[in-house]
């Protein structure tokens, strides 16, 4: 559990409990759940919290979504920031309304303090940028291609 | 020695609510409850055993004469008996008065049902089998509706005893550690609701100081010098066209019936709307029509004092100045556009309506939560869990006078 554990770290000080690795897939399921899954072969039970990849853990939206209930490191960002981080793109350091952040690596939030994901603080031409990781256009990025 | 133990005055027992089960264990096996309920089981043992005995003969019952009866008849006797006895043992075989006392009344109600269903539900095996066998069917019935009497009469005696009391008590305490434990969430909500609402108002006060630095921004400072010139624009276009207005007004009259013969005059522009038409009048056209207005006064037919002072009021027009404010006007419009223009693309006034926007969603989450604590407060307001422990206290003290619940 250390991937998941690490990355969780980042976030919050909270531990997060009802974890299942199988392969290379960590799952979100209650007690009962994990207990009855043990029991049927090939079981995937509940709703995924992210895969390790090449050695690296990639959290899903879900786990984003977790985080962001309990997690006090984020920032928040302007409608039109909103909108372009959603589109999968960087944004500067004026997109930033609020910086709650209190690492180099936090979560996204909109106005109503909704995750559009998780990125980090990185530079470019010597300017410094918010760079996307993760947001939830990912998956109709993906339909689409 | 006896006789100065029964003087001996009683020391009243205090006893804490978490010890008020046990006291009601004890109590019941003080007022020999415990017999009750031993003496009801005996009862029903006795009964159920000789039930039992007369199913078994029942169930060894054959036709008196078998030849003479047709087979489907022999099948329904036998469907039927079957069934009544299948039912019957069924019943018998929930039928264990329970140990704990807390039980019994539950039982007694739960039992009395089943028997009344298995009454209607065997209604129709009686009769069939007490046309064949009914020397063999009625002591069963019998003992059944022995079962009834037997019931109500536990019943009876149950509720002489103090049993009912200790029920009630016990539905008291449950209600009450109920009532604590939802105290005890309610108030762990409140918790959870104030530390968001703090993070709220860190949010909030983040936010304000932001808008403050930018209101003192440079392109905020250009956004409220802007929209000062475009307040005193709109003022100034305001009064010219309340003066152009009020200008055709006094000569409505005069211009109505001109442009009766003068239809493509530019006076039916401006009798229509007044600002817009001297707005649209980009060549001025306007004096030059109202000096024709002017030259065909007389032929208009208006009254003699009304054509008096509208030539008046001709007369008094100056072109120059009427010119002046026509220019004006024209370019006031032109401004206001362009100023709007800027304003409305002015990065700082743009800036600082997000961030207002955010202030007011932050206002109305923090409205929210206030709300939720509210809400949770009169919650817990209406659970007065010493009013239940008071309750309690005083059956208790009906119960025994000497112990004081704490």
């Amino acid at each position: 559990m250390n991937f998941i554990n690490e990355f969780f770290k980042q976030f919050s000080d909270n531990k997060i409990d009802f974890v299942l690795k199988k392969d290379d897939e960590y799952f979100y399921a209650e007690k009962e759940l994990l207990e009855l899954s043990k029991k049927i072969p090939d079981c995937y039970p509940g709703l995924s919290l992210g895969k390790e990849i090449n050695g690296v853990f990639s959290p899903s939206l879900f786990l984003l979504e977790l985080l962001a209930e309990i997690s006090k490191n984020k920032v928040f960002v302007s409608k039109k920031a909103e909108w372009n981080f959603l589109c999968g793109k960087d944004l500067l350091p004026e997109n930033i309304v609020i910086d709650e952040s209190k690492s180099n690596i936090f979560l996204v939030q909109n106005k109503d303090d909704k995750n559009l994901g998780y990125a980090k603080f990185e530079e470019k031409n010597g300017q410094k940028i918010i760079k996307n990781i993760l947001d939830r256009g990912d998956y109709l990025r993906r339909e689409l291609n | 020695m006896g006789l100065f133990k029964f003087f001996k005055k009683k020391v009243a027992k205090e006893i804490q609510i978490d010890d008020l089960l046990d006291w009601l264990d004890s109590f019941v096996n003080e007022k020999n409850i415990s017999e009750e309920i031993i003496f009801i089981n005996r009862e029903f043992r006795a009964k159920r055993e000789k039930l039992k005995e007369y199913l078994n003969k029942l169930e060894e019952s054959n036709l008196k004469d078998p030849s003479l009866i047709p087979e489907r008849a022999r099948s329904i006797f036998e469907g039927n008996k079957e069934s009544y006895i299948k039912k019957i043992r069924k019943y018998l075989l929930g039928l264990n008065v329970p140990e704990k006392y807390d039980e019994v009344h539950d039982f007694l109600e739960k039992t009395a049902e089943e028997l009344e269903s298995l009454a209607t539900e065997t209604q129709k095996n009686f009769y069939i089998l007490n046309e064949f066998v009914g020397d063999q069917v009625r002591p069963v019935a019998t003992k059944l509706a022995e079962f009834d009497k037997l019931i109500s009469s536990a019943v009876e005696r149950m509720d002489r005893t103090d049993l009912k009391k200790v029920y009630a008590v016990k539905k008291l305490l449950k209600e009450y550690y109920d009532w604590e434990t939802q105290i005890l969430e309610l108030r762990r909500d409140i918790e959870e609701i104030n530390e968001k609402k703090l993070d709220l108002f860190e949010r909030k006060g983040k936010l304000d100081s932001k808008l403050n630095e930018i209101k003192s921004s440079a392109s905020f400072k250009e956004y409220e010098s802007l929209k000062l010139k475009l307040e005193k624009l709109e003022e100034e276009t305001s009064s010219l066209e309340k003066y152009i207005s009020k200008l055709i007004l006094s000569l409505e009259s005069a211009i109505k019936k001109y442009v009766r013969d003068n239809k493509d005059s530019v006076l039916n522009k401006y009798l229509k709307n007044a600002a817009k038409a001297f707005v649209e009048d980009v060549e001025f056209i306007l004096f030059s029509e109202l000096s024709k207005l002017k030259n065909s006064i007389s032929k208009l037919e208006l009254k003699k004092d009304k054509e008096e002072r509208i030539c008046k009021e001709l007369n008094a027009l100056d072109e120059t100045k009427l010119k002046d404010k026509h220019e004006k006007f024209s370019s006031n419009k032109e401004e206001i556009l362009a100023l709007n223009k800027r304003i409305k693309n002015n990065s700082g006034f743009l800036n600082f309506r997000e961030h207002q926007g955010w202030v007011k969603a932050l206002e109305d989450n923090i409205a929210d939560e206030e709300f939720k604590i509210e809400e949770v407060e009169n919650k817990l307001e209406r659970l007065n869990p010493r009013l239940l422990k008071q309750k309690i206290r005083d059956m208790i003290k009906d119960m025994d006078e000497y112990v004081v619940l704490k």
